[in-house]
């Protein structure tokens, strides 16, 4: 007798199948099988059990408590639930009485159950399921079997029946191509409880099944095939592979690599559902839906009438052999099925049994999806795949009711593929699963699986220092060999368990198609956390095997170690960020190609009267001056424009980028050649002791809307100035102060200047332009509030002799100009607790008085503030309060800039 | 209706010969008898010697006059050595009570343990055939280590067996060895050997506590009692409290041993003997067996040990404990006698039931014994699988549903109609038979108390099959056939209720499997005569008849039984499709 190196199982079919790969002559040395040989001697031979009843596979439920259900041989025997006359064990349902159930399930029924529930299927979403119950209710006793342990059960007894040893060789099951993670993990979990061990069992989805025999077959292997080494293969076509099966039937079209390995080529195909997206492979028929309406033709108009012949009794085998003439009214029956038209008393049986499980009205209507095939279904999916333009190798059709197609059906899949000839062999399915569980086993290649990725949501730090909710990816989008086992390359850090804290819960994100889903799990921990633990997240995942197994661990060793339960998966909203204490990050503006268009001919204006040192030189540059102070929101400009872009209030568009990055302008020889122009001019007038003349400040003003970039000759000239003013007193000109709001950064620069503010908002009573100066700085640049730019002493005078101006401001009533710039102020000074948490502590003077202040202003004089200014005090107090959230942003930075002041 | 109706035979009230129960009939306490009331919420209830019990179904429900009829089995007395006397027993049904009384059932023997050697022929004859009805259900009530694909326990102390199974039980001939008991597994345990032989030499005692006047020189204990005697004794000092023989009341400290641990040892080892001397007698034929020698040594042995030194004056047990105390519980040698002793009690109690309730217990073996032969003569096109309780209850070893089949015969489908698969919670499956019958006139047919229907729907035939319990066939064949007469005469007017009130005609028989434990049909093994008997007779009008198979109380020992079982059934079978 010959070694059994692979086993594959089917058991969606009209009947158990169960494929044993054998060990090839000469590929078995010292006890084992070569790889090399094996290799040589690709595919090894396929024998096929035959001694199985040749009924669809059936699970019967308990009669009595504790009685374990009867699966495999003994149950497609049995008469319990047979739909017998008599005894009432034997009827359908029990007793003929409806509120009793059916202790008779068939497996097709069970593998239904455990895909996911309608309206779910289009994407791979993460939903925890509980294994679904089938029960009955016999003589007042609710009994009930899980989908799963159904399944488990049966592949146990089938394999046993088959003389296969359980341990021993690798095992692959072929299940529905829509069986999720989920799905997956409660057929895997079930195997682990009747002692299959789950790493000997691999889930093969059935298209892929019919594909990998196909690949195969010894007259296909490497004929005429290009291919090189790389595991990933070479891409040589696509195969559309259609089965139909006793659930649900599908079609899926699969790209066909080609590798060169162990001096063979191989053929492999390729799955990825993450590409597919909407374009699934259900084609909502139901092959037990077809049977009954079959059974149903020559029999009783009832229940009872086909319930026996199909499900406990050879006829549906006898019926499907390709010997077996199908008389008209059956031929008929088929394509009213195949049309959607699922004969009504058959339907109304289905509503009756989907009183007991509401999978049976999943199969109570019949499917038009196999006319769409050629039109739709596969087109559609090469489209996803990008697989359109490979050659299609060939159509195949596989499952129990593939002869059928035959004689109904086949001119749709002829549409397809005018060559397409359904094959004789109804097994190819368990016949590749056979081989998938050698070629696994033996570590030679099958197919490869791209996996669905999946994303952890930690808590890190934004490019600015600022703390943010970040997505980081748990399992990467790559592609695995089959069997193969993916870790995660590094741990996923930036996770912390507080101290005290009993369980930790990780947000979890899918994104399919743009289609993002939110999940949480968690993990409990044996004692509550003794101190704050930062831990590390490990992943490892087989594709298309259940869920990943995520190990949590603490970074100091041996404080404790957890795996992450998938079964405390529930859905979840997605998570907020954390509420904020101060503006986050930096304003950007980014350059705008159409802005800059607009700008580019009074440009061309300016620099040429410069150039001509023409006496309409100032004119051109305040005509400029009306372009580039305009910076409106990035995403309200691209609104206007048509066009739908998440809402960022930080970022806006303008003529010139806030970063001063002249190279990343359309035209950026123009822009140089004007910024230098400006600098020289204005070099000259302050050499001539001119630079507060007209000409002087239009090219100071023109040189800060340059920001970074503004000309080296105004930053002298501006450093000068404050200086002076620090030695002789804030005297600074508006022009000046619009400048150094806009192009200041240097931390000495600002060390410098912050003192002046102090000393103006003290002596001034015409505070504005230091206030949109400091707002600008602290707007646009990153640490402009760092402690080595701003000492403790001078904020707290910042902020006092802010708060001082509201205040004398509310107390005269004055509700203009002064009062709106210190509000507009006054949240971006808050960015020091950035650096200084303690910083305008909420309980503590002074925060608490300018809260009461803001909140008297809100509560007594909101309607007299410019109606764009009137959120922004209940803003202020969310954030001096720690509590201010992403609406609270937007009241702060959806203003638009006033146009007036930049006017001057 | 209201009374109840006591009804000797099970077709007696087809033929007008019920009693109310308040007309004090003595019933034949040897037949099978029945009673006969409303089927509502309550069950008649009726009070044993072993305690109360209600009153198991026997045969269908059905219709008589807007009321809905369902037979109850009667118990037998359980007690042992009562021959001759009338068992009575009080009857409760809702507010109603009566007295049911039986005569001629038979005595249970006296045990061995009171040097009684039975009381005659029946009823070791009865011992013996109940012992193997017991022995065949605990073989099926147990998962053997190597079973089918449909062998399982459920959690209710029910094993699920296929009907291959069981008929590799039933369907044994020609036993020519000691059959297997519970005393053959305790003779085989060595540990209860080392430990009951432990306990014999070094049994657990216990210092007891006990005041006597004891001379001043030994005192070593005072407790209250003793110090207020002391000081009612005239005189100063202890010497003259002493008085004349210079002793006083004072505390002394006993070994004993009879303690409940010990009573319970000494009622093991007692119960052992009395179980080995009753297991070589009634396998005396097999002397030379393993089993039988192994058991009657142990037997000795137990008595040896029971008459031991130490353990000769631990008490009897006044009562058996149903808790243990700490020793039975914790001490390692006395926890295996407690062991011992829950078994011997659980085997004590199913025979005790199996005797009270022998008709049902017969019920449940003619029952056996039906499905194994449909089982054997024809092919059930999907299998069924009988549930075998670990124990007894009311002389039921089975669960519903009992009946097997349906069964592919040469005259069709046949169905297998069983009273007993019609028990369930509140009576629901009764109700549901006579609301909605299965066929036609199914709801008249439990008039004629047979426990399962054979029926061939397609030629309307039906077979009716009585377990028929007597013990009181005396050797005539008279008397049987007086019966058959008795039930072919219910048949006629079951055919014609069944015309008048369903509007159907079916071509009915009947069959009674007679247990004949007076052997008055069959007759001893050592003969050259047919193991089972079949009793033509006498036929309906529709040219069917009503036949008996009697079977010997020893049918294992007999060597063509299978043969002869299976071909009786199928003469019946094929007289009914004549």
């Amino acid at each position: 007798m010959r070694t059994v190196i692979g086993v594959g199982v089917d058991l969606t079919q009209h009947m158990p199948l169960v494929a044993k790969a054998l060990c090839p002559d000469g590929a078995f040395h010292k006890g084992r099988a070569s790889v090399a040989e094996l290799a040589r001697h690709w595919p090894p031979p396929i024998e096929l059990h035959n001694g199985f009843y040749p009924q669809p596979p059936v699970c019967v439920l308990p009669l009595l408590h504790g009685e374990p259900p009867l699966v495999g041989d003994a149950a497609a025997q049995h008469r319990r639930a047979a739909g017998l006359p008599w005894p009432p064990e034997a009827q359908v349902p029990f007793s003929h009485d409806d509120q009793a159930g059916i202790g008779r399930v068939p497996l097709c029924a069970a593998w239904t159950a455990l895909l996911p529930p309608p309206g779910h299927e289009q994407s791979p979403m993460l939903i925890r399921r509980a294994d679904p119950e089938f029960g009955w209710c016999p003589e007042g006793r609710h009994l009930t079997v899980r989908a799963g342990q159904m399944l488990a059960l049966s592949l146990r007894a089938f394999l046993q029946a088959a003389g296969v040893v359980l341990h021993s060789p690798r095992i692959a099951v072929v299940v529905p191509d829509t069986l999720d993670e989920a799905g997956q993990q409660i057929v895997l979990d079930a195997c682990s409880e009747v002692g299959l061990p789950p790493e000997n069992i691999h889930l093969l989805p059935r298209p892929l099944a019919v594909a990998l025999h196909w690949c195969n077959s010894l007259n296909r292997l490497g004929a005429g095939v290009d291919a090189h080494g790389e595991e990933e293969g070479s891409r040589i076509g696509r195969l559309r592979v259609l089965t139909v099966s006793m659930d649900v039937w599908e079609a899926l079209s699969l790209e066909i690599r080609a590798r060169w390995y162990l001096n063979r080529i191989w053929l492999f195909p390729l799955r990825d559902r993450v590409a597919l997206g909407n374009a699934r492979p259900e084609l909502d028929v139901f092959g037990v839906s077809l049977a009954a309406a079959l059974a149903h033709q020559t029999e009783v108009a009832s229940l009872r009438g086909w319930w026996p012949r199909l499900l406990a009794s050879s006829w549906l085998h006898e019926s499907l052999q390709p010997s077996s003439p199908f008389f008209p009214e059956q031929v008929r029956c088929v394509q009213a099925v195949l049309n959607d038209r699922l004969p009504e008393p058959i339907q109304r049986d289905f509503q009756k049994l989907a009183r007991h499980h509401p999978v049976w009205r999943r199969f109570g209507h019949g499917g038009s999806g196999l006319r769409r095939l050629p039109t739709d279904v596969w087109p559609e999916q090469e489209r996803s795949l990008g697989t359109t333009g490979l050659p299609l190798l060939e159509t195949l059709a596989d499952g129990a009711f593939s002869d059928l197609l035959r004689h109904c059906g086949a001119r749709w899949l002829r549409c397809a593929d005018p060559n397409f000839q359904p094959p004789a062999l109804r097994v190819a399915a368990v016949h590749g699963a056979a081989l998938a569980a050698a070629a696994i086993a033996h570590g030679l290649p099958c197919y490869r699986e791209k996996l669905l990725p999946l994303e952890l949501c930690v808590r890190g730090t934004d490019n600015y220092g600022d703390p943010v909710l970040q997505w980081k990816p748990l399992i990467a989008a790559t592609t695995v060999e089959a069997g193969g086992v993916w870790r995660s390359p590094e741990p996923i850090r930036g996770l912390k368990i507080e101290k005290g804290q009993d369980r930790l819960v990780l947000p979890l994100r899918r994104v399919v198609q743009n289609r993002s889903s939110f999940r949480q799990v968690k993990t409990e921990l044996t004692e509550p956390s003794k101190r704050e633990e930062a831990v590390r997240v490990n992943v490892e995942v087989k594709p298309g095997q259940g869920f990943a197994r995520v190990c949590i661990e603490s970074v100091t060793p041996g404080v404790f170690s957890a795996r992450l339960d998938w079964r405390t998966m529930e859905e979840c909203e997605e998570p907020k960020p954390p509420p904020l204490a101060y503006i986050p990050s930096v304003s950007r503006i980014l350059p705008d190609g159409e802005m800059f268009a607009q700008a580019t001919p009074l440009m061309r204006a300016a620099l040429s009267a410069l150039e001509d040192n023409s006496p309409n030189a100032t004119e051109c540059l305040r005509e400029l001056i009306r372009l580039l102070n305009k910076w409106p929101l990035a995403f309200k400009v691209e609104q206007r424009r048509g066009r739908l872009v998440e809402k960022d209030f930080m970022l806006h568009y303008g003529v010139i980028g806030s970063e001063g990055n002249l190279d990343a302008l359309p035209e950026p020889g123009l822009a140089r050649s004007l910024r230098n122009l400006i600098g020289k001019q204005f070099g000259e007038l302050v050499e001539a002791g001119r630079p507060a003349s007209r000409l002087g400040k239009a090219l100071l003003r023109v040189g800060g809307w340059f920001y970074l970039a503004m000309p080296e000759q105004c930053y002298s000239y501006l450093r000068t100035r404050i200086r002076e003013a620090a030695a002789r007193g804030p005297s600074l000109r508006d022009v000046e102060l619009h400048a150094i709001g806009l192009a200041f950064e240097n931390v000495e620069d600002l060390r410098r200047f912050y003192p002046l503010v102090v000393q103006a908002l003290r002596n001034s009573s015409a505070p504005n332009h230091w206030l949109r100066a400091v707002r600008n700085i602290c707007r646009f640049r990153n640490h402009a509030l760092s402690p080595d730019a701003i000492q403790d002493a001078t904020v707290a005078d910042l902020v006092a002799w802010v708060y001082s101006h509201i205040q004398k401001q509310i107390q005269n009533q004055n509700f203009g100009r002064i009062l709106a710039n210190c509000l507009e102020t006054f949240p971006f000074l808050l960015k020091r607790r950035r650096y200084d948490p303690s910083f305008l502590l909420p309980d503590k003077e002074p925060a608490a008085g300018i809260v009461r202040l803001l909140q008297y202003l809100e509560t007594k004089h909101r309607w007299r503030l410019p109606r764009r200014l009137q959120e922004i005090p209940k803003a202020t107090i969310n954030f001096m309060r720690r509590q201010a959230t992403g609406s609270d942003l937007e009241a702060l930075l959806g203003l638009e800039e006033d146009e007036e002041q930049e006017n001057d | 209706m209201r009374e109840p109706l006591l009804l000797d035979e099970p077709w007696d009230w087809l033929l007008s010969r019920s009693q109310p129960l308040s007309s004090g009939k003595i019933l034949d306490g040897s037949g099978s008898p029945r009673l006969l009331s409303i089927l509502q919420g309550d069950k008649p209830g009726i009070a044993l010697p072993t305690g109360q019990a209600v009153l198991p179904a026997a045969s269908f429900p059905f219709f008589i006059s807007g009321d809905r009829l369902q037979a109850f089995h009667l118990p037998i007395d359980p007690r042992q050595h009562r021959e001759g006397e009338l068992f009575l027993a009080t009857l409760t049904l809702s507010d109603l009570v009566g007295e049911v009384k039986q005569a001629d059932c038979v005595a249970r023997p006296e045990s061995a343990k009171h040097g009684g050697t039975g009381v005659g022929k029946i009823s070791d004859a009865v011992s013996a055939w109940i012992d193997w009805q017991i022995w065949a259900f605990q073989e099926l009530g147990h998962l053997p280590t190597d079973g089918d694909a449909f062998d399982a326990v459920t959690r209710e102390g029910c094993v699920r067996r296929s009907w291959q199974a069981a008929a590799m039980v039933w369907l044994q001939e020609g036993r020519d060895v000691a059959r297997m008991a519970l005393i053959v597994e305790l003779s085989r345990q060595q540990t209860l050997h080392r430990t009951l032989d432990a306990i014999s030499r070094h049994p657990r005692r216990i210092l007891h506590r006990i005041r006597e006047e004891i001379p001043l020189g030994r005192i070593q204990e005072l407790d209250s009692v003793c110090i207020r005697d002391f000081a009612r004794r005239p005189g100063m000092t202890a010497i003259e409290k002493a008085g004349p023989r210079q002793q006083l009341l004072a505390v002394r400290r006993r070994e004993q041993r009879d303690t409940l641990e010990n009573r319970i040892t000494c009622w093991v080892l007692e119960s052992l003997g009395e179980l080995a001397r009753d297991y070589y007698r009634a396998n005396a034929t097999f002397a030379q067996d393993g089993k039988v020698r192994q058991v009657r040594s142990f037997g000795r042995c137990a008595r040896t040990w029971r008459i031991s030194e130490l353990l000769r004056e631990v008490g009897p047990l006044q009562h058996h404990p149903s808790v243990p105390n700490y020793p039975l519980q914790f001490e390692p040698r006395y926890r295996q006698v407690w062991k011992t002793y829950l078994r011997i009690r659980r085997e004590k109690t199913v025979l005790d039931d199996a005797w009270a309730w022998q008709r049902v217990l017969w019920g449940e073996t003619g029952r056996q014994l039906v499905g194994c032969c449909l089982q054997r003569l024809f092919e059930a096109p999907l299998a069924s699988t009988p549930f075998y309780r670990a124990e007894c209850r009311q002389g039921c070893w089975t669960e519903p549903p009992v009946a097997p089949g349906p069964f592919k015969t040469r005259w069709g489908e046949c169905l297998v109609f069983d009273s007993r698969d019609l028990d369930s919670a509140n009576d629901e499956a009764r109700h549901r038979w006579l609301k909605h019958p299965p066929f036609r006139g199914a709801q008249h047919v439990g008039a004629s108390g047979c426990d399962q229907i054979l029926f061939w729907q397609e030629t309307n035939r039906a077979l009716l099959v009585w377990h028929f319990y007597h013990a009181g066939l005396s050797g005539s064949r008279g008397g049987l056939q007086k019966i058959l007469s008795r039930c072919r005469d219910a048949l006629e007017i079951l055919n014609t209720d069944l015309r008048r009130f369903a509007q159907v005609q079916y071509r009915l028989s009947g069959l009674l499997l007679v247990a004949d434990l007076s052997e008055g049909v069959t007759r001893r093994a050592d003969q050259d005569q047919p193991s089972v008997v079949l009793e033509p007779g006498p036929r309906l009008a529709s040219g069917t008849s009503v036949n008996a198979l009697c079977l010997p109380p020893d049918v294992d020992v007999r060597e063509r039984f299978v043969e002869d079982l299976l071909e009786s059934v199928l003469l019946v079978l094929e007289d009914l499709h004549q």
